[in-house]
């Protein structure tokens, strides 16, 4: 008998009574299935693990970065002061993707005021008016005696009340005022692409989780292709059948009767360049990299349908599910980034707050202006200055305090959502594919080499193992 | 009375789930019942950390977003670590009289037969009624309750009946017969073992499962009773299996074996 498939512990061929051939024809296409399984699988993974940079410190990495390619400094794998680890492709890339997410969705639809007016203004107002109602006593009295102490409490019970019951009637509009007036410069004062980036940057699991979610019909079918390892393994395995049968090994064999095959001199030294170790190598780096790659295009590439001689699958399949992913997207973000309580936050405590609460405070100004007006003549009267500014500006501040409690209230946020969802559900819809399909794609586009690396580098490891166990 | 005091609606956020949702919040808040949104979700290996907690959690708040939408006063949401089929009937079994509302997605793909669709399963194994969305609407205009003269099926249309009266729509008795007299005769019998006279009725002649399927695409929902669903019917293929696999429009399938009265 003899040994020609023999890894170091066992003779397979021994063992099984089977020739090499039939040896690697078995082996090799289930060791390049598991290789394409593994790699596409630790694909998937890479894509969105870890959601936050780990790493660790390596000495010297600091010097030789600035000499890396350009390539290889953006990929998610370096931190400042020489801290090598990595990030997940889509929580690293979160700050594009964001960009991407709104540049495509409520940027197409012109001005963030139409946005705006999604939100309803008129019945913010109204519901924030409404809420603060019972406290409009407290409220008044806690704005005037701030400034003036002595003229709240000099002034008769009579019209305290009259102060009081003005306020009351007036705050609907005064409400519905400052609204209309953050309407008319809502442009300036909310950056929803600003808001949308910041937020993601600071809660890349929320982008994650979107988009995982979103996409796993495709993230599975990702995984799944891996297995398109097993038919390209059988090629290499009569690849390798080939070099080992035109060989001077089998040659030899074939004298006492086994089976080998004679080529001409030339195109059989050309086979052998390579010893048959570095081909199960390299043929299985190549297996790792061609699934990865099958994965990645197929999944995003084209957008538009194209016929099959120029794509066999005709549509990338994340386009083909545009209308359904769309809603789900829609819906992640209605719920979780795109919401009243966000906008509010952004809007009271943002980039442009300090211009939100001045516009506020000059509408209240306003109508404080003449609802106080009377009473201020008689506190003059009285007491000579009054801090009328000093009043206007602690109304506008009150009001900036109390729309909070209004605009984080769960049920509140629930109607609106409704109305985010179904007005970005038809955007995403409206989007052409290869656009929709971007927004994805960009944030593995520019790194998907490394997952080809990676692919390759694990196809080899498998090959190794293989060689570990049946020999080359 | 009303023939349901809850739906139980299952959801995974897909086209076909939030039909099911808005037909669910339709009977909801016309019937004023509570509904019960129930989202699963099981750790995947091929995907892992996908629609894990967290999704059901955000799938199930967009269906409540949804139900109020539409007006339902009273929602629960439950997302649980669970088998879709086990949820729904689990949390139906919290309740008397429930309706479980699903897509009917699973139901008309040989693969999903195969390889067991939730709406599948429910609708050969579900201990309780369950309505199949085939289509959104925005009210329920026209029921037809389909019928055979059968003991069982004069309790699914009994079950229609209230249903009809609950969502405000017209009801209308269906049979297919081997001619019209018979069908006019098996009507007049079941109008009036229902005490309804005047319900408008229908006669359709032909292969009673294929020309019922067909001719549900005239109506907002067709009722049936689950006769054949299981067991050695089911192999040999029954009229209720065909209709409910087939049928082109919503479907209510009334559970008419003993153990559900």
């Amino acid at each position: 008998m003899t040994t020609l498939a023999a890894g170091p512990f066992l003779d397979w061929e021994q063992l099984t009574g089977q020739s090499k051939f039939v040896v690697d024809i078995i082996s090799v296409p289930i060791f390049s299935a598991f290789a394409g399984l593994i790699t596409n699988w630790t694909g998937v993974i890479m894509l969105f693990a870890p959601v936050r940079f780990t790493g660790f410190y390596v000495p010297g990495l600091k010097r030789i970065f600035p000499y890396l390619p350009r390539k290889v400094q953006i990929l998610p794998t370096f931190a400042p002061n020489g801290i090598l680890g990595f990030q997940g492709f889509i929580p690293c890339r979160a700050e594009k993707m964001a960009s991407l997410i709104v540049d495509t969705s409520i940027a197409r639809i012109g001005k963030i005021s139409d946005f705006y007016q999604q939100l309803d203004p008129d019945k913010l107002a109204k519901s924030i008016a409404k809420a603060a109602r019972p406290d409009i006593r407290r409220l008044t009295t806690e704005i005037i005696e701030a400034r003036h102490p002595q003229l709240w409490q000099s002034l008769p019970p009579a019209m305290r009340e009259q102060v009081i019951a003005t306020v009351d009637a007036e705050l609907p509009a005064i409400s519905k005022r400052a609204f209309a007036n953050i309407g008319q410069y809502i442009d300036q004062l909310l950056n929803v692409k600003l808001m949308t980036v910041n937020y993601l940057r600071r809660n890349p699991e929320v982008l994650r989780d979107i988009i995982r979610g979103m996409a796993v019909p495709e993230l599975r079918f990702m995984v799944r292709v891996g297995a398109l390892g097993f038919p390209f393994g059988i090629l290499l395995a009569l690849w390798l059948s080939l070099i080992y049968y035109t060989g001077s090994e089998a040659a030899e064999h074939s004298a006492h009767g086994g089976f080998a095959i004679a080529l001409p001199g030339f195109v059989t030294s050309i086979l052998h360049l390579l010893p048959s170790w570095l081909w199960v190598l390299a043929g299985a780096a190549v297996i790792g990299i061609i699934v990865n790659i099958i994965a990645i295009k197929v999944v995003f590439e084209p957008g538009e349908p194209q016929p099959r001689y120029k794509y066999l699958w005709k549509q990338g399949l994340f386009a083909k599910r545009q209308h359904q992913a769309a809603h789900e997207l829609a819906t992640m973000l209605s719920l979780q980034v795109l919401t009243v309580q966000n906008f509010a936050h952004e809007l009271l405590n943002g980039a442009s707050a300090d211009k939100t609460r001045a516009l506020i405070e000059a509408s209240v100004a306003e109508e404080a202006e003449r609802i106080l007006g009377p009473f201020i003549v008689v506190a003059r009267n009285s007491f000579g200055v009054v801090d009328v500014q000093g009043l206007q500006r602690g109304a506008g501040d009150t009001l900036v305090e109390f729309a909070p409690s209004v605009l984080y209230d769960p049920a509140f946020n629930k109607t609106q959502a409704k109305k985010i969802e179904a007005f970005a559900t038809e955007k995403f819809r409206a989007l052409p594919p290869d656009k929709f399909g971007e927004m994805l794609y960009s944030a593995i586009e520019q790194d998907a080499w490394l997952l080809y690396a990676h692919g390759g580098l694990l196809g080899i490891l498998v090959g190794a193992v293989h060689i570990l166990i049946f020999g080359a | 009375m009303p023939p349901y005091s809850k739906i139980v609606a299952g959801t995974d956020g897909s086209d076909a789930a939030c039909d099911a949702i808005t037909v669910a919040g339709v009977i909801a808040a016309v019937a004023d019942i509570p509904v019960a949104v129930v989202t699963t979700w099981k750790p995947s290996i091929s995907v892992p950390g996908a629609r894990e907690q967290s999704w059901a959690e955000l799938t199930a708040r967009g269906a409540d977003i949804d139900l109020s939408t539409s007006g339902v006063r009273a929602i629960e949401q439950f997302p649980l670590e669970a088998n879709t089929f086990d949820a729904l009937i689990a949390i139906a079994g919290q309740t008397s009289q429930p309706l479980i509302v699903v897509g009917a997605a699973g139901l008309g793909q040989t693969s999903s037969r195969l390889l067991g669709s939730t709406s599948n399963r429910l609708s050969h194994n579900s201990p309780v009624d369950v309505l199949f969305v085939r289509r959104p609407t925005a009210r329920f205009t026209t029921v037809a309750l389909a019928t055979d003269g059968s003991p069982t099926s004069l309790q699914a249309t009994r079950r229609g009946l209230q249903f009809a009266e609950m969502t405000g729509a017209q009801p209308l008795l269906l049979t297919v017969a081997r001619d019209v007299a018979s069908g006019t005769a098996t009507l007049a019998d079941v109008a009036d073992h229902l005490g309804s006279a005047d319900i408008e009725r229908r006669v359709l002649i032909g292969n009673p499962a294929e020309i019922l399927a067909e001719d549900a695409e005239r109506y907002d929902l067709l009722v049936i009773g689950n006769r054949g669903m299981a067991g050695f019917s089911r192999i040999l293929g029954s009229t209720a299996n065909t209709v409910t696999h087939r049928a082109a429009s919503n479907l209510l399938l009334v559970n008419t074996a003993p153990r559900a009265q």
